[in-house]
């Protein structure tokens, strides 16, 4: 598990609350050393994942954990809503897939720019967790 | 009758001469100084004497634990070979066998079970020296490929607006990716127009290549400068046809020299003599 | 915070000054079309060196605007893209496609100039354009 450095959480209710968390997710992984490209990455994934909380969720949160660990540097991200939930999660996934207004991309795009994402999605709760690691190189 | 602990604390002396002499008699006494022997012999104790289980995992032994996996991996950064630390932990255990014997000469039971006690701590020991040297050998590896990846991606400035990248070398995702950012991080910082990517020292251009060699094109592109790749040999162009790959959106030259002339008409720029 | 569209003769530019939300991108994209429809404007500046996001959202908005100005005979080049933001819409598979860029601002009022006016040749017009494009 990752040591606790940095934990915050975002509310996710307005389009502004994207901009708030992706750049906390920058500022998050520029403190614990990530370099500049992931730290990208990783504010791309958060605002993916983000949206599709606010635009097919109604809102909800965004938590963000990191921390060093046995030599490498950790960070969770984890986004939850209360929305309706993913009817098919797989066929979200694939890249070009999107409904309306040229959206729902996010889940496939996010997931190539962090190590690993989850998705876990019922009617009333969709939960995407994002987690991006790195090797510390002394 | 006497505990484990305390048959070792009582026989202090005798244990750490026997371990010393167990240690010489092997081949490697490198690893066996004296403060290291007196360290170990004193966590060793302490871990005896609180834990109540033989696992390692009980908190008393952490740290014994811990101390080993620093000796290990000191070692192993060192370059040294693991088996002198484990050979260190049996030299303890034979060194402790004989004092148990005595101790308990007349309870079999009792002799056998604080026998296992040792041999399952010291084995547990063991693994864990060789897993802490393991992960600081790895260590060292990323370490060194990290450098190299470093090395092996200069960017050189050779004229206004033209940077130059030359690649040797295997091509993975991985060094691929890095191409990509120190590229487009030079173009950047240079203002390049025109970027050259010379693979003459890119022993195989496959598929795989080709498509991250067009992913830095478009990369490139998104900043508003263009890529010049050069050094694609005959064989390399056999075998992209072959595979069918299609690179005819990128600027490819085979020599540099001709990637540069390139490169300049890109830039709407010529090179001529003064008369 | 509105972002500031300057009007530079025929050319409109738009530096992004930060991380900008999604309504805002809309309403630049908005505003744009509207100055060129109204303006002699034939050519946008789209500089996005402050921006270190560029999701796929804003990557849509961009491309769009792109295509959108070009229906109205204008043109639109995108300057100054952060290294880091190009990956990362390379990894996801979202470049942008058919769309001018240059390296920062002024490399991209010299093509827009270059662009315009050859044009202008094409359509056999000289250099004063006022008359034929109204406003």
């Amino acid at each position: 598990m990752a040591a606790d450095d940095i934990r915050l959480a975002i509310g996710i209710r307005v389009a502004d609350d994207i901009v708030r968390a992706r750049q906390a997710g920058r500022d998050a992984a520029r403190t614990l050393g990530f370099s500049l490209t992931d730290q990208t990455r990783l504010a791309t994934a958060i605002s993916e994942i983000t949206r599709n909380a606010l635009h097919y969720g109604g809102g909800g949160q965004c938590e963000i954990k990191g921390g060093q660990v046995a030599g490498e540097r950790l960070i969770d991200v984890v986004v939850t809503d209360a929305g309706p939930g993913i009817p098919d999660v797989a066929k979200a996934m694939t890249p070009g897939f999107s409904t309306g207004n040229s959206l729902g991309m996010g889940l496939s795009g996010a997931s190539k720019l962090v190590d690993s994402l989850s998705v876990d999605t019922r009617p009333g709760m969709t939960q995407v967790a994002m987690r991006m690691h790195r090797r510390v190189v002394g | 009758m006497k505990s484990l602990a305390e048959v070792l604390r009582d026989n202090r002396a005798a244990v750490l001469a026997s371990w010393r002499a167990n240690l010489t008699a092997s081949v490697d006494g490198l690893v066996g100084s004296e403060e290291t022997i007196v360290n170990l012999y004193e966590r060793l104790l302490d871990g005896f004497s609180r834990s109540l289980t033989n696992s390692l995992n009980d908190l008393s032994f952490g740290p014994i634990s811990a101390y080993m996996a620093v000796l290990s991996s000191e070692r192993a950064r060192d370059g040294f070979s693991p088996s002198a630390t484990s050979r260190l932990l049996a030299a303890f255990k034979a060194a402790v066998e004989p004092v148990l014997r005595a101790e308990y000469a007349s309870d079999v039971d009792r002799w056998q079970q604080e026998l296992r006690k040792v041999g399952e701590i010291v084995d547990q020991l063991s693994v864990l020296t060789f897993e802490a040297y393991m992960k600081a050998r790895e260590e060292v590896i990323a370490r060194q490929s990290h450098a190299m990846l470093e090395i092996s991606t200069p960017a050189l400035r050779i004229w206004e607006d033209i940077i130059l990248m030359p690649l040797i070398g295997v091509i993975d995702t991985s060094r691929a990716q890095h191409v990509m950012e120190q590229l487009l991080l030079a173009i950047s910082a240079n203002e390049a127009r025109v970027a050259i990517l010379d693979v003459t020292g890119v022993p195989i251009i496959d598929t795989r290549v080709a498509l991250h060699l067009t992913k830095v094109v478009q990369a490139a592109r998104m900043l508003g400068a263009e890529i010049v790749v050069t050094g694609i040999s005959p064989e390399a162009a056999q075998t992209l046809v072959r595979l069918d790959v299609d690179l005819s959106s990128i600027r490819t030259r085979g020599s540099l020299r001709a990637g540069f002339s390139e490169a300049l008409r890109v830039l709407k720029r010529r090179v001529g003599t003064i008369d | 915070m509105r972002i500031p569209i300057l009007r530079l003769g025929e050319i409109l530019l738009a530096p992004i000054q930060s991380d900008i939300t999604d309504e805002q991108a809309m309403q630049l994209q908005a505003e744009i079309l509207k100055l060129l429809e109204i303006t002699t404007a034939r050519g946008v500046v789209l500089d996005i060196s402050a921006l270190d996001v560029v999701d796929s959202y804003m990557a849509r908005i961009l491309t769009d605007t792109a295509r959108m100005a070009r229906l109205m005979g204008g043109e639109v080049v995108i300057s100054g893209m952060n290294p880091t933001v190009a990956i990362a819409l390379i990894e996801m598979g979202r470049e942008l496609i058919n769309v001018a860029t240059a390296l920062n601002l002024e490399q991209a009022v010299d093509a827009l100039k270059a662009r315009l006016s050859s044009f202008d040749d094409h359509d056999g017009i000289a250099t004063g354009r006022s008359v034929s494009h109204g406003g």
